[in-house]
């Protein structure tokens, strides 16, 4: 992902008022920060310019992302013929090699949800507080980056809502309803789907009916600020040192950060920059909204150096589940006292391990509680 | 045969690990691949490929979410 950089457009003079509400997409947001009511002006001024730099930025970098990562396709596929596959035999492979990717990641994130399911119903029938708002629904469906949930949940909006809101008693039989008229929806009028999520088939329907099945009808006192062990799973490493990762070991510190804090982070392998502790809050939270018990963070291709300061980060009592590498076996790796881990499900050393953890196991991997592991295994 | 692409792609390949492509390499530059090896990085590679053109669509779908 594209490091966010906030010294781009802007960054040596303020932009006028006049290029501020020029900027159509910024122009709402400026808008409203401009006629927010109970601050002074100077304030409101202060904080549309915020919103402009903010928003242009992100888009500068994505846009820049962008082509980066259509260069590095290209160049693979440049590399693929240089090594002595044809043209035609590369898309035929890279279908394949969609399908398989698409696979894995329907296994992976079908148990995931099963397991937020069950243990946001734990935590409910424990009377813990669980739960996210359906703005932080919303970012969590969308920071997945599966399509067919972006989709469903722009286009059944409402649907989605009434959902959330049911009373808890009617919330099984509502989500069916919504579930049978999305399903209906896209056979009758499979026109209006975006071609480049065809087929849309029963099983995404499903998966995103299984992840919208732990927030139907949560009582709104469940609807808390995103939990504290969330954000101490999330952390991979803090690249600013440890007075960072105190910091973000309480989640209250975030949003309590000075407005104009520079943040640096490595959250679920991707470095985030952000400016500012509402952009710190936007960014990260993403990362954090899922409840605690289940998996909290995906992470893949981190570096051997990136893994073993992750785990001997974590305290006792998380976990990282993975799959081993050739044979795709569970692994789980529990933090123990200082900087030892305990492996199950892998033939090696600890030493070893950690000098090499990419080696044995797969580049996608989740965080969770020894609890939650152990649950998962019995 | 210059594999300029190739070398540049297998450094970078989030797939296999560091050693492994250190080895990998060495095999490309000294011409020396086997077959199942030459397999092996066509797999990591499109492998990758699928994996970047995730991003691309996450990125995509991002620009216009904004």
């Amino acid at each position: 992902m594209p490091n966010y950089k906030t010294n781009g457009l802007g960054a040596n003079s303020d932009p006028s008022p006049e290029e501020i509400l020029s900027f159509t997409d910024a122009a709402d947001d400026v808008k409203n920060a401009l006629t927010s009511e109970g601050i002074s002006f100077s304030e409101r001024f202060q904080h549309a310019v915020t919103s402009f730099r903010l928003l242009t930025d992100f888009r500068v970098n994505l846009t820049e992302f962008l082509h980066e990562i259509e260069e590095k396709i290209d160049q693979a596929k440049a590399a693929l013929m240089e090594i002595g596959l044809p043209s035609d035999a590369i898309e035929q492979r890279l279908k394949t090699a969609r399908n398989e990717r698409d696979h894995r990641l329907h296994q992976h994130t079908f148990a995931h949800y099963r397991a937020m399911h069950e243990g946001v119903r734990a935590r409910l029938s424990a009377d813990e507080p669980v739960g996210m708002t359906q703005d932080a629904f919303r970012r969590f469906v969308l920071g997945n980056g599966v399509k067919i949930h972006a989709w469903v949940y722009e286009q059944f909006a409402n649907d989605i809502k009434r959902v959330i809101d049911a009373p808890p008693e009617q919330a099984d039989a509502i989500l069916s309803e919504v579930r049978d008229t999305v399903h209906d929806f896209v056979i009758a009028h499979s026109n209006q789907v975006p071609d480049d999520l065809k087929p849309v088939t029963t099983e995404k329907i499903e998966l995103f009916f299984e992840a919208l099945r732990p927030f139907a009808g949560i009582d709104k006192k469940y609807f808390i600020p995103l939990p504290k062990a969330a954000v101490d799973g999330m952390l991979g490493v803090m690249v600013d040192g440890p007075q960072m990762q105190e910091l973000f070991t309480d989640f209250a510190k975030i949003k309590n950060l000075p407005r104009e804090a520079s943040i640096r982070v490595i959250v679920a392998g991707k470095e985030i920059s952000a400016y500012g502790s509402e952009a710190v809050f936007q960014q990260v939270s993403p990362y954090c909204a899922a409840p605690v018990s289940a998996h909290i963070v995906m992470a893949h291709y981190r570096t051997d150096n990136d893994v073993s300061n992750m785990l001997t980060l974590m305290t006792e009592g998380q976990c990282v589940r993975a799959t081993a590498r050739g044979n795709n076996a569970d692994v789980t790796i529990f933090a123990q006292d200082g900087d030892h881990v305990r492996i199950e499900g892998l033939n090696v050393s600890e030493a070893e391990f950690l000098k090499h953890p990419m080696k044995y196991i797969n580049h996608t991997f989740e965080f969770s509680s020894t609890e939650d592991a152990n649950r998962a295994t019995t | 045969m210059l594999h300029t692409h190739l070398i540049v792609v297998i450094k970078g390949l989030p797939t296999l690990t560091e050693s492994r492509r250190s080895e990998l390499l060495a095999k490309v530059r000294s011409g020396a691949l086997s077959s199942d090896e030459r397999n092996e990085i066509q797999d990591a590679i499109l492998e990758s490929i699928a994996i970047f053109e995730d991003e691309r669509d996450t990125a995509r779908q991002l620009l216009a979410f904004t």
